[in-house]
C-alpha cells in the first residue's frame, strides 16, 4: 500500500506540480514583456477614458414662469414631489426658466402663448404635450395623467412586439447622483398609463337588482288588478 | 309596467353618472390633440446659442473663456458661466483649463488629438464645444457639425455664425493642434416647431 501511494506521488502528483509551476512561470514573463513593451520601463501611463452621453435622444421637459408666481412653483413642486412627474423628470433634459430671462425673451417668447407654462419636446422638437395658464391641470396626478396620455400616444412605433425585449435594463452601481440632472443614453420617457376611473360595479349591480325587482313588482301589480280586482 | 320602465331609465341614468364624472375628471378639461406630432424642421445650427448667451472676448485673449462661458449658458448652467466669467481670464492652454475644471468641479470631456467623433458626438447631443484654429492661437465655439457643414461663432464676431464646409473645418481643425472641449450639462430645450 504505501509503495502504491510512494508511486502514485512520483509518477502522478510531482509531473503534474512541475507543470503548473512552468505555466505560471511562462504567464508571469509573457505578462512583464507585454507591459515592458506597451508602456516603457518602469513609467505609468494614464490613459484618461471618458464615456461620453448618448443622450442625444433624449426628450425636453421645460418649465417657463417666474418665482413669484404661485402657480408657477406649484408645478415646480409637483415634479419635485409626484412621483410620476419625478420619474420623469429624471428621464428628459429638465429645466426652468424665468420669464424675465434674456434667454426666455430672445429664444423661447415667440413660441410661449401664456405662462406659466410647461412642455414636454422629443428629441426633434416636436411639443408632445403643452398647457399654460388655466390649461394647467388643478393637480399634480392630473398633469401627470395628461403628459401620460399624450407621451403613450405620440409612441406610434409601440406595437411592435419586439421593442420591449431588446430594451437595455441599465442597473448602475452606485446609484446616479439625481441632481444634476443624470448623464444616460437618453430616450423617449417610460410613463404609466394614465388611471382609468373604476367602474363602480357594486353600484351598478345594486341598480340591475333594483331594475329587476321594479320590473317584477310592476309585473305582479299589473298582474293582481288584472286577477283581483279585473279590468 | 310604466313604473317599472320609469324606474329603469332613472336607475340607468344614476348608474352613469358617476363613471362621466370620472372621465371628465381625468382629462381635467385639457384638450389633448388626437396627433400631436407635427412636422418639425430641424433648428440650424443645432446648438443655436441666442445672442444675449454668446460671450465677446474680453481682456485681450480670453478666447478659451469665451466659448465655454457660451456653452455653459447654452447648457442652462447661467450661475457656472457667470462665476466663470467673473473669474477667468486671459491665454488658457488644454491642461490649463482642464486642471481649472477639474478644480470647479465642472463636467466636461474633451479631446487633443483631432478625433472627428468627438465633434460627432458633441453636436449629436445638442451640447457643442470649443475648438481651436488659427493654428491653435485662437479657440472659438462649434455650434454645428454634419456630414457636409461645420458652423462657429467666434467671440471675436458675436453676431454672425460663420458656415464652412466640414473638409475646411477638418483641415483647419488639424492644424490647430486639435483640441475640443465641451462642457456636459443637460442643453437648452429646442424652438417649438412653427406650425
Amino acid at each position: 500500500m504505501r509503495d502504491f501511494f510512494k508511486a502514485l506521488l512520483f509518477s502522478v502528483a510531482i509531473p503534474v506540480a512541475a507543470c503548473l509551476l512552468l505555466v505560471f512561470l511562462i504567464l508571469l514573463c509573457i505578462g512583464a514583456f507585454s507591459e515592458a513593451n506597451g508602456q516603457g520601463f518602469g513609467v505609468i501611463t494614464e490613459e484618461h477614458i471618458i464615456e461620453l452621453p448618448e443622450d442625444g435622444s433624449k426628450w425636453y421637459l421645460s418649465v417657463f414662469g417666474s418665482k413669484g408666481d404661485p402657480k408657477t412653483m406649484e408645478v415646480l413642486k409637483w415634479t419635485r414631489e409626484h412621483a410620476g412627474l419625478k420619474k420623469l423628470r429624471g428621464q428628459v433634459h429638465f429645466a426652468t426658466l424665468d420669464i424675465d430671462s434674456p434667454t426666455f425673451k430672445e429664444r423661447y417668447a415667440p413660441g410661449v402663448e401664456g405662462t406659466p407654462m410647461i412642455r414636454l419636446q422629443n428629441a426633434k422638437a416636436a411639443v408632445i404635450y403643452e398647457a399654460h395658464g388655466d390649461q394647467i391641470p388643478y393637480t399634480s396626478s392630473g398633469l401627470y395623467s395628461a403628459v401620460a396620455s399624450a407621451v403613450n400616444s405620440s409612441k406610434t412605433d409601440a406595437s411592435c412586439p419586439w421593442r420591449d425585449r431588446k430594451r437595455p435594463k441599465p442597473d448602475p452601481k452606485p446609484p446616479v447622483d439625481p441632481d444634476p440632472v443624470p448623464i444616460d443614453d437618453g430616450k423617449a420617457p417610460v410613463l404609466d398609463s394614465p388611471t382609468v376611473p373604476d367602474v363602480n360595479y357594486v353600484f351598478i349591480g345594486i341598480c340591475l337588482g333594483v331594475l329587476v325587482l321594479s320590473c317584477v313588482a310592476g309585473a305582479a301589480t299589473q298582474y293582481a288588478k288584472e286577477k283581483f280586482l279585473g279590468k | 309596467m310604466k313604473f317599472s320602465v320609469f324606474a329603469a331609465v332613472l336607475l340607468l341614468c344614476l348608474a352613469g353618472a358617476p363613471i362621466l364624472h370620472e372621465a371628465t375628471t381625468v382629462s381635467n378639461g385639457l384638450e389633448l390633440p388626437v396627433n400631436p406630432i407635427t412636422p418639425v424642421v430641424a433648428e440650424r445650427p443645432v446648438i443655436n446659442i441666442p445672442m444675449c448667451n454668446r460671450e465677446a472676448n474680453w481682456g485681450g485673449g480670453s478666447c478659451v473663456h469665451a466659448s465655454v462661458v457660451a456653452l455653459m449658458r447654452w447648457q442652462n448652467r447661467h450661475a457656472l458661466a457667470w462665476y466663470w466669467r467673473k473669474t477667468y481670464t486671459g491665454g488658457e492652454s488644454a491642461n490649463g483649463l482642464h486642471q481649472k475644471m477639474d478644480e470647479e468641479g465642472v463636467r466636461y470631456a474633451y479631446t487633443v488629438n483631432g478625433d472627428a467623433k468627438f465633434l460627432e458626438w458633441a453636436c449629436r447631443t445638442r451640447r457643442g464645444c470649443a475648438v481651436t484654429c488659427r493654428g491653435g492661437k485662437h479657440m472659438v465655439a462649434l455650434v454645428h457639425f454634419d456630414n457636409e457643414h461645420a458652423a462657429i461663432i467666434d467671440n471675436n464676431h458675436i453676431d454672425r455664425i460663420q458656415w464652412m464646409s466640414r473638409k475646411r473645418f477638418m483641415s483647419e481643425w488639424h492644424n490647430s493642434n486639435g483640441w475640443a472641449v465641451a462642457v456636459i450639462y443637460a442643453p437648452c430645450a429646442p424652438l417649438k416647431p412653427k406650425a
